[in-house]
C-alpha cells in the first residue's frame, strides 16, 4: 500500500511546540496577561488585570520517543497557572449570578438556591484546582495512527477552535458566547483518543471510559474529519454525552472551512448545540430533591437548562508581516428555544509581534444581548460571566502581551 | 472564485444537517424580562397537584382539613398549583416585580371541565415575607384551593409587590392605587400564562379578598370598572374600606388586635408613596423600635420572634390610659408609637374631622374606599363578622354598607354578618352562619375567640358565603 499514516501529534493550534528530537523532554510554556475592562457587569464596569486573554497561561512538560519503524510514545502534561494571583483556576466577575432566564419565575428560595449552592459555585474554570487542567495524556503512535490516553481536547472543539479565526484566542472567539450554559465540551476526562493523518486529510475518533471510582464524567463519543490544503481547508467535528442515567445531553455538531489568499485568510464556522437534558441533570435533580424542592419544579430548572442552538462564526485577517495581524470577527448565536437569547458579538483583534516569542495585542469586543440574553466577554481561559441583567449589552477592551517559551 | 466553491458546498451541508436533525429539544419556557407591568416573566411553573382522592385521603389523618372541607364542600376538581412571576408597580410608580399563585382546576368532573370562570383573590396581611399563594402549605391558599380552585374556579392569587421573589425593599401596604394595580398587572400576566398551564378561562371574572385582600379586592373591582373592563360580580371580606375612619378609631385609642405590625407596614407604605409621614421615624416610633422600623416588614423571621427579641412589642400600641378596660392590653410601656405624635394625629382629628392635615390622616383618607365618589356598576357581597377585633365591622363594613346602599340599586350591595342569627328559612346563608356559631363554640372560651376571630374563624365562612354569592352568576351570561 502507498499510503503513508502519521500522526498529528497535538492538536492543530492547540499549543504545539516544536519538539522533534529522537528522544526528548520539553519544557515549555505560555504567560499571557493584560489589563482589561468590561462593561455592562451588575457592578458596572470592571477594569481588571487578566491572565490568559488572548491565550491561557500555561506550562508544561512535553516528552517525546522515536523507537523506529514508525513507532513513538507520546506524552504532554500541561498546567494553567493564573498570572493576577498564581493560582490554578478562576471565576468569572459576575460571580455566582445566573443568568435571569434560569432563575426567572421560580420562586425566591430556588432561585437563590441555585445562583448560591446548586449552580452558580460551578461557573469558572477548573474550580477543583486540578495540577494539569489543561491537557495530561500518554500516547503511542504507530504506522497506523496515533493512540492516545488522558484528559484532551474534544474533536467538536478542536474543529471549533481550528475555524474559528481567533483560534479561541480572546473575547472575540466564537466560544466566548456558548458559555453559560457549555455550547461545547472543550476537555475530557478518560477519553481514548485515535488520531490519523494522510495526507491533507485527517480524522480522530474519541469515547470516554466512565467506569472508575476517579470519573467525574459521562459517557462522551467524538469525531472528527478535516481537509487542510494549501489554500482551503475544511472540517466536521462532533461530539456527543449522556447524562448519568443514559440520557442524551450535549451533542455539538461543528462544520468549518477557511481558505488564505495573499495575506488574507478567511474563516467560518458552523455549529449546532443540542442538550435535550441538561448533561449534569441527573446529579441536579438528586441534589434538588434533597432540598425537598418539588418535582415539577425541578423539572422546570432542568428544562431550562436544555439547549437548541445554531452558532455562526465569520472571521477575516489580514496578515502585515513586521507590522502584524488584523483579525476582524462577527460571531452569532441563534437560541431556537422559546427563550430566544440570542446573542451577537463582533469586534477586531490586533497582534503585533515584538520578537518571534513576544507579542503585544489590543482587543476590542462588543456583545449584543437580545432581551433574554446575557452574555459577558471573557478570554482564552477565563469566563466572562453574566452582564447585570438580560439584555444588557457589554463592551471588553483588552490590552496585554503574550510571552512563549 | 473557485475557492469558495468547496466553502458555500460545506455550509450547505451544515445547514441540511442542522435541518434533518431538529425535534428531540423541546422549546420550553418563554421569558418576559422586561418587567413591564402586566407582564408575564416565565411559563408558569406547576409546583403541586392536589386530586379529589388526595384531599379525601389526607383529610382522614389532618382534622384541620376535614374541618376546612367540611366549609368548603368535597373538592370536584384536581387542583394544580402554579407559580408565576408578573411586572408591576411599587408604591411610587417605580418599576418591579412580584410573584402569586395560579390555581388551575381540571377533571372529569363538569364543574371541572369547559371553560371556567376567572377568580382574583387577594390576600390578606402577611407579615412573611416569604407568602406565597402558589405553595399548597400556605394556609391561605389551602384554604382558597380547596373553596374555589376544586370547585371549578380559575384562581389568580397574587403575593403583591415587596413579598417573596419580589425586588421592592418594602410592600405598599393598602395603597389604593398601587395594590389595584399590582393585583390586575398579576391578572394580565396570569392571562398570559393560561393556555401554557392548561386553563380554559371562560368570560366571567370574579374579585374576592380577605383582610387587606378585601380592601384589595375592592380597590381592583373599582380600578376595574374604571378601566372599563368590570367585574361580573364581586365579594369583599373583613377589610378596611373606610381606611381614614379605621386609622382615626386606632389613634383615638379602640387598637385592633394586630396593630402593632399593622402600623410599620401601614407607615412605611407611605412614607414610600409620600414622603411625609414622618421627618425620620425616630419621630413617630419609640426609641426601641424606631431603627430599621422601615425595612421590619415584612420579613422572613416571625413575627413571634420579633415580639420576643423586642423589635416589636406584641400589643402595647400606645402609652397612657386605655380609653376602656378591655383595651387595656394595648396600653403600655415599652410602646410603640410615640405620644407626640399620636397628639398630634388626636389634635388634627378634633379640629378637622373629615378635612384632615395631618399626613398620616390625609394619607388614610386619600387611600379611604369610602372616599373616591365611586359607584359601583357591578354587585358585591361585603362579608364579615360583627365582633372583629381587628378589622372593626361597624367601622369598616358598617360604613361601607351606608356608603354603597346610598349610591347603588337596591340589592346590588349585599351585607352578611356572618356572625348573626339566620333570619329565617329563607335566609340564603343560614348554613353559613349555622357554621360559624358551631366553629366559635369549637374555639375555646372568650378570649380565644376573639383571638382566632379575624385570622381563622371568619375566611372559611365568609369565602364559602363569596363562592355561594359568585355561583348565583354563572349561569347569567358574563
Amino acid at each position: 500500500m502507498h499510503t503513508s499514516l502519521s500522526l498529528i501529534a497535538c492538536a492543530v493550534a492547540l499549543s504545539c511546540g516544536t519538539a522533534a528530537a529522537q528522544s526528548s523532554v520539553t519544557l515549555y510554556g505560555l504567560a499571557d496577561v493584560s489589563i482589561t475592562r468590561v462593561t455592562g457587569y451588575a457592578q458596572g464596569s470592571v477594569t481588571s488585570l487578566s491572565s490568559g486573554h488572548l491565550e491561557g497561561s500555561r506550562w508544561g512538560l512535553k516528552g517525546e520517543e522515536d523507537m523506529g519503524g514508525g513507532y513513538k510514545a507520546l506524552f504532554t502534561v500541561e498546567s494553567r497557572v493564573e498570572l493576577e494571583n498564581g493560582g490554578l483556576g478562576n471565576r468569572p466577575e459576575s460571580g455566582n449570578q445566573l443568568p435571569d432566564r434560569l432563575t426567572a419565575g421560580l420562586p425566591a428560595s430556588l432561585a437563590t438556591a441555585l445562583t448560591n449552592v446548586a449552580i452558580g459555585p460551578s461557573l469558572g474554570v477548573n474550580l477543583n484546582n486540578a495540577g494539569f487542567d489543561r491537557q495530561a495524556w500518554l500516547g503511542l503512535v504507530t504506522p497506523v495512527g496515533g493512540f492516545l490516553m488522558g484528559r484532551q481536547y474534544t474533536p467538536a472543539f478542536e474543529t471549533l477552535a481550528t475555524f474559528d479565526i481567533m483560534n479561541t484566542q480572546s473575547a472575540l472567539s466564537a466560544g466566548q458566547i456558548v458559555t453559560i450554559p457549555a455550547g461545547v465540551d472543550i476537555r475530557y476526562n478518560n477519553t481514548l483518543q485515535y488520531r490519523v493523518v494522510q495526507g491533507p486529510w485527517s480524522g480522530s475518533l474519541m469515547a470516554s471510559l466512565n467506569g472508575g471510582a476517579s470519573s467525574s464524567s459521562n459517557q462522551l463519543l467524538g469525531l472528527s474529519a478535516m481537509y487542510r490544503g494549501e489554500a482551503f481547508q475544511a472540517g466536521f467535528g462532533y461530539n456527543t454525552k449522556n447524562d448519568s442515567a443514559g440520557l442524551q445531553a450535549l451533542r455539538t455538531t461543528v462544520f468549518g472551512a477557511s481558505t488564505q489568499r495573499g495575506a488574507w485568510k478567511l474563516s467560518g464556522l458552523f455549529a449546532r448545540i443540542e442538550e435535550p437534558n441538561p448533561s449534569a441533570g441527573q446529579e441536579l435533580r438528586a441534589g434538588l430533591t434533597a432540598q425537598a424542592v418539588p418535582a415539577p419544579l425541578i423539572a422546570t430548572v432542568l428544562d431550562r437548562l436544555k439547549q437548541d442552538a445554531h452558532l455562526l462564526h465569520l472571521g477575516a485577517r489580514y496578515d502585515m508581516g513586521a507590522a502584524g495581524q488584523l483579525t476582524v470577527a462577527v460571531n452569532r448565536l441563534n437560541d431556537r428555544r422559546n427563550a430566544n437569547a440570542d446573542i451577537t458579538s463582533y469586534g477586531a483583534a490586533y497582534t503585533y509581534p515584538l520578537s518571534r516569542r513576544t507579542t503585544l495585542y489590543g482587543v476590542l469586543a462588543r456583545f449584543s444581548n437580545s432581551a433574554n440574553a446575557q452574555a459577558a466577554p471573557g478570554g482564552n481561559s477565563y469566563l466572562g460571566g453574566v452582564t447585570a441583567a438580560a439584555g444588557t449589552d457589554s463592551t471588553s477592551i483588552a490590552f496585554g502581551m503574550r510571552h512563549s517559551f | 472564485m473557485r475557492t469558495w466553491k468547496p466553502v458555500a458546498s460545506a455550509l450547505a451541508v451544515a445547514a441540511l444537517v442542522a435541518a434533518c436533525g431538529g425535534g428531540d429539544v423541546d422549546e420550553g419556557s418563554s421569558f418576559d424580562l422586561t418587567g413591564t407591568p402586566g407582564s408575564l416573566l416565565a411559563t408558569p411553573t406547576a409546583l403541586a397537584s392536589l386530586t379529589p382522592q388526595w384531599y379525601a385521603e389526607n383529610a382522614r389523618t389532618s382534622p384541620t382539613l376535614a374541618s376546612l372541607l367540611q366549609v368548603t364542600g368535597a373538592p370536584r376538581c384536581t387542583v394544580t398549583f402554579n407559580y408565576f412571576q408578573y411586572g408591576t408597580v411599587g408604591g411610587a410608580g417605580e418599576k418591579t416585580t412580584a410573584s402569586g399563585g395560579l390555581m388551575v382546576p381540571s377533571g372529569n368532573d363538569p364543574a371541572c371541565s369547559g371553560p371556567r370562570p376567572v377568580l382574583l383573590y387577594a390576600h390578606g396581611t402577611a407579615t412573611d415575607k416569604n407568602k406565597n399563594m402558589a405553595a399548597p402549605t400556605d394556609g391561605e391558599a389551602a384554604l382558597v384551593a380547596a373553596m374555589y380552585a376544586a370547585q371549578g374556579y380559575i384562581v389568580v392569587a397574587p403575593n403583591y409587590a415587596g413579598y417573596e421573589a419580589s425586588t421592592l425593599p418594602y410592600h405598599p401596604y393598602v395603597n389604593l392605587q398601587q395594590q389595584a394595580q399590582d393585583v390586575i398587572d398579576a391578572l394580565a400576566a396570569a392571562r398570559k400564562g393560561f393556555a401554557a398551564v392548561g386553563a380554559n378561562a371562560g368570560s366571567q371574572l370574579f374579585v374576592a379578598g380577605y383582610s387587606q385582600g378585601g380592601f384589595v379586592s375592592m380597590a381592583a373591582q373599582r380600578a376595574l370598572q374604571l378601566a372599563g373592563t368590570p367585574v361580573t360580580a364581586a365579594a369583599h371580606s373583613s377589610g378596611p374600606y373606610a381606611l381614614g375612619s379605621y386609622v382615626d378609631a386606632n389613634f383615638l385609642g379602640r387598637v385592633a388586635l394586630g396593630a402593632t405590625a399593622f402600623a410599620p407596614l401601614l407607615s412605611t407604605s407611605f412614607q414610600r408613596a409620600y414622603g411625609n409621614i414622618y421627618a425620620s421615624p425616630e419621630a413617630m416610633y419609640e426609641a426601641p423600635f424606631a431603627n430599621g422600623i422601615e425595612t421590619l416588614l415584612p420579613s422572613t423571621t416571625p413575627i413571634d420572634t420579633l415580639f420576643a427579641t423586642g423589635k416589636l412589642p406584641p400589643t402595647f400600641m400606645f402609652d397612657g390610659a386605655a380609653p376602656d378596660p378591655r383595651l387595656a392590653p394595648f396600653f403600655g410601656t415599652p410602646n410603640l408609637i410615640k405620644t407626640s405624635y399620636r397628639q398630634a394625629v388626636l389634635a388634627d382629628l378634633a379640629s378637622r374631622p373629615g378635612a384632615p392635615q395631618h399626613p398620616l390622616r390625609v394619607a388614610a383618607y386619600k387611600n379611604d374606599l369610602l372616599q373616591q365618589n365611586w359607584t359601583p356598576n357591578r354587585s358585591m357581597l361585603l362579608c364579615g363578622g360583627n365582633a372583629d377585633p381587628t378589622v372593626f365591622f361597624d367601622v369598616n363594613t358598617g360604613s361601607a354598607q351606608t356608603y354603597f346602599g346610598s349610591r347603588m340599586p337596591a340589592g346590588s350591595v349585599l351585607v352578611l354578618d356572618v356572625d348573626s342569627n339566620p333570619t329565617g328559612p329563607s335566609d340564603p346563608f343560614a348554613v353559613v352562619k349555622g357554621g360559624f356559631q358551631l366553629a366559635k363554640a369549637a374555639a375555646g372560651d372568650a378570649a380565644a375567640v376573639l383571638r382566632a376571630y379575624h385570622g381563622s374563624l371568619v375566611p372559611p365562612f365568609c369565602n364559602r358565603a363569596s363562592r355561594e354569592y359568585f355561583n348565583q352568576f354563572l349561569a347569567l351570561p358574563g
